[in-house]
């Protein structure tokens, strides 16, 4: 026998499923201590990373954004907490306290070094989110023509009423700090699922360090992504926790046998089950169905949370039912009832602005990666596109390498495997773009990072001192991915407070108009009144104005374009100038800071137009309607 | 023990909460209780009288069930056109109370009826010692 039962059933009430091979070699259990000297290093890691914020001069951040401001003594910081962590994870006996102290540093290091740094909240994608809740404060009810967020608005009606009963006046207040927030949120959950899932102690926190440390993509910034993460997290952790059928469904089980032959010959160690000691089977018929009650509301609140985060939960749940891994499996079309029924009204106007008929089974179109583009991109901008390509790869190919090895090992490895890769089904109708494959791994990486941490095998130092050095060593080479993709792009994605202090008043005081947006790099809609300005952008991707003539000092023929341009003719057009729109040009190539000072100087003498707002280093030019 | 510690704990925050909205404080001691509150006292009197629940994730579930409940009540009163957020979170505060309570009386009466049935036994012990 691997392991006793009876004592992991008494000792862990269920919570700890028994490990495949390392049970069986298991060192007997010491005396605990409550501190080793190998402690000290997580307090010191902490203070060198102060002492690297503290010296950091983000004020003109280079092509390599972030990464190449931080000094040595930062990264001497993470790099001590890497080694912190990789003891607290070789130890024979695993601490909670100590591993739970190391996740927060590290999330700490990762999420806060923003935060500290910056006034504003990064993206300038963000500040739409901020207008949205801004539109709630102001009227106190929702518009759904306005657009797609008035549709599904969970997020926005919480965090209107948050501002309110913390008693902020704007999410401006807090925005910055939302990336730390979720995604220390989402590791509670994270920890919540994982116990529910086949795996030793140690896979679990080292799959939870993986996730903080390879999470680039950046979803969990002031969003409705965000908050449904957690939520998906959270159904995940209550199905798996209640719900979980002791075997499998007839038709995967007749397969397992007739695959057996071939499993023989791969197999390491004979079937283990796992999984049947993770089964929790409510007491009564009540508490199934409060379990089922509070799954079936939480999925409701992600369905109105959330247009997409639904639907993947569908798919992987979907995915879970079908193998007969989750008891009550109608529970699956009771989910796709409720968000069908969700879209239904809402379709025609969805459709109309993200194109979901046109995106089904566009599947290489949804699943191209975002890119930069083929002009002059920014050698640090690609360095970090690599940086976020070596680390989704590695991460999936890592995943299918610990799939391998569970199921050589006779380990419950399905589940899993549906789990990490089920999300691909996003590309057969997203209607997300290039976005698609960012959400694909954004959903696929929880379950992803479990894999990861079975190919890894970590174990205990007093076992294999070398085999326990992989953790620090994996861990410092994902981190060191994740910096240059998460921060690698930091001198255009920063958001200076100035720019958000200038177009927030910008909007509070103009007359409704049209927005010609000289790059598209700025805190912009993030007013109640957001949606009494159109939108458009001049120069660069996607702009209107392209090629050799850029029309800076052609003011005759830049009004026309404006004309040409007008979404309300009765109604004046401003053509807005800010620092971080300047930053996108010149670090793009496509506007050099001349070209801005020619731009701002020929429309301040040009017929028509007028200096309507000039302040905090943000310009607003305005041609009145007729002029 | 610890369960009505986390719980009166809980009661304290609301209350705080209440206080800090009804006299407009508006500085950090309103943000911290504020957002404690948000993330955790909900989801935790749900939980304070789901014992089940309780055994399997205290923190998780109840951050959880916060987040869920707090999103459904705004957007509720956000599509019926009721948007008082201040209003809402006072209904929230007593809804939240009352739970708490039934949750500390629950445990408190649980607690008695185990001690009214240890001692039946230890003089049921003692008798048939007699007996014996």
């Amino acid at each position: 026998m691997l392991f006793d039962r009876e004592a992991l059933l008494s000792k862990d009430l269920l919570l700890t499923a028994p490990p495949a091979e390392d049970a069986a070699i298991e060192p007997p259990q010491h005396s605990h201590r409550v501190l080793y000297p190998w402690d000290i290093l997580l307090p010191v890691s902490l203070v060198f990373w102060a002492l690297g914020l503290r010296n950091t001069d983000v004020s003109d951040l280079g092509q390599y954004g972030l990464p190449a401001a931080l000094p040595l003594v930062f990264y001497v910081g993470l790099a001590l907490l890497v080694v912190s962590s990789g003891w607290a994870l070789a130890q024979d006996r695993l601490s909670p306290v100590r591993l739970t102290a190391n996740l927060g540093a590290l999330l700490l290091m990762l999420y806060g070094t923003a935060p500290i740094l910056y006034g504003a909240a990064r993206y300038s994608w963000t500040y739409k989110y901020i207008g949205v809740v801004q539109y709630i404060n102001l009227h106190g009810h929702l518009n759904a023509s306005i657009d797609v967020y008035q549709n599904w608005p969970g997020f926005f009606a919480l965090a209107a009423w948050f501002d309110k009963v913390v008693g902020v006046q704007s999410p401006l207040a807090y925005a910055k700090w939302a990336q730390l927030a979720f995604e220390v949120l989402t590791c509670l959950m994270l920890h919540f699922v994982f116990r529910a899932l086949p795996l030793t102690d140690r896979e679990r926190w080292l799959a939870l360090f993986l996730y903080a440390a390879s999470i680039w993509i950046a979803q969990d910034y002031f969003s409705a992504q965000a908050l449904g993460v957690v939520l998906s997290a959270g159904i995940f952790a209550l199905t798996l926790t209640f719900l979980r059928r002791e075997t499998q469904a007839k038709w995967v089980l007749n397969l397992r046998r007739r695959l057996q032959p071939i499993g023989r010959i791969v197999r390491r160690s004979p079937e283990t089950d796992e999984t049947a000691l993770l089964v929790n089977r409510p007491a009564t018929r009540v508490q199934e169905g409060a379990v089922l009650a509070a799954i079936g509301i939480i999925y409701f609140v992600l369905v109105f949370e959330h247009e997409l985060s639904p639907y993947v939960v569908l798919i992987q749940l979907g995915a879970l039912a079908i193998i007969g891994e989750v008891r009550r499996r109608w529970i699956a079309l009771l989910f796709a009832a409720v968000v069908f029924g969700y879209l239904a009204p809402h379709f025609d106007y969805v459709n109309s602005q993200i194109g979901i008929i046109k995106s089904i089974g566009d599947f290489f179109h949804n699943a191209t990666p975002p890119s930069a583009g083929q002009g002059s991109v920014p050698k640090g901008t690609l360095f970090s596109e690599d940086a976020s390509r070596l680390l989704s790869v590695g991460m999936w190919g890592l995943s299918g390498i610990g799939a391998l090895r569970r199921w050589r090992n006779g380990r419950p490895t399905l589940a899993l495997v549906l789990l990490s890769y089920s999300p691909v089904f996003v590309f057969f109708a997203g209607g997300y773009g290039t976005e698609g494959i960012l959400r694909v791994y954004l959903f696929s990486l929880p379950w992803t990072v479990c894999l990861v941490a079975s190919a890894l095998k970590p174990p205990a130092a007093s076992i294999s001192r070398r085999r326990s050095l992989v953790t620090p060593v994996a861990l410092a080479v994902v981190i060191a991915l994740f910096v240059p993709a998460f921060f690698g792009e930091d001198a255009v994605n920063v958001m200076p407070e100035s720019d958000v202090q200038g177009v927030l008043a910008f909007y509070q005081s103009a007359t409704p108009g049209t927005i010609f947006s000289v790059a598209d790099n700025a805190p912009g809609a993030l007013s109640g009144r957001y949606n009494l300005f159109g939108g458009e952008t001049l120069y660069g991707p996607g702009g209107l104005i392209s090629g050799p003539k850029l029309l800076v000092t052609n003011a005759a023929a830049f009004t026309q374009v404006i004309k040409n341009n007008e979404l309300k003719r009765h109604e004046p057009s401003y053509v807005l100038i800010t620092k971080s729109m300047e930053t996108y040009g010149v670090e793009y190539g496509f506007l050099s800071s001349v070209e801005f000072g020619d731009l701002r100087h020929m429309l301040s003498g040009a017929p028509g137009w007028f200096r309507a707002y000039n302040a905090h280093g943000v310009t607003a030019f305005e041609l009145p309607p007729g002029g | 023990m610890r369960d009505n510690v986390i719980d009166l704990g809980c009661v304290a925050v609301t209350v705080a909460v209440t206080v800090a909205v009804a006299t407009s404080e508006r500085g950090a001691f309103r943000a911290a209780v504020g957002v404690v509150f948000v993330l955790y006292v909900p989801g935790r009197s749900i939980i304070a009288n789901w014992p089940r629940m309780a055994a399997r994730s205290n923190i998780a579930a109840s951050v959880l069930f916060s987040l869920s409940i707090l999103t459904l009540f705004a957007t509720l009163t956000l599509w019926a056109g009721y948007w008082h957020p201040l209003g809402l979170l006072e209904v929230e505060c007593v809804a939240v109370g009352i739970a708490l309570f039934t949750a500390l009386l629950r445990r408190r009466r649980a607690d008695q009826a185990r001690a009214a049935v240890t001692a039946e036994a230890e003089s049921a012990t003692e008798l048939h010692d007699l007996d014996s």
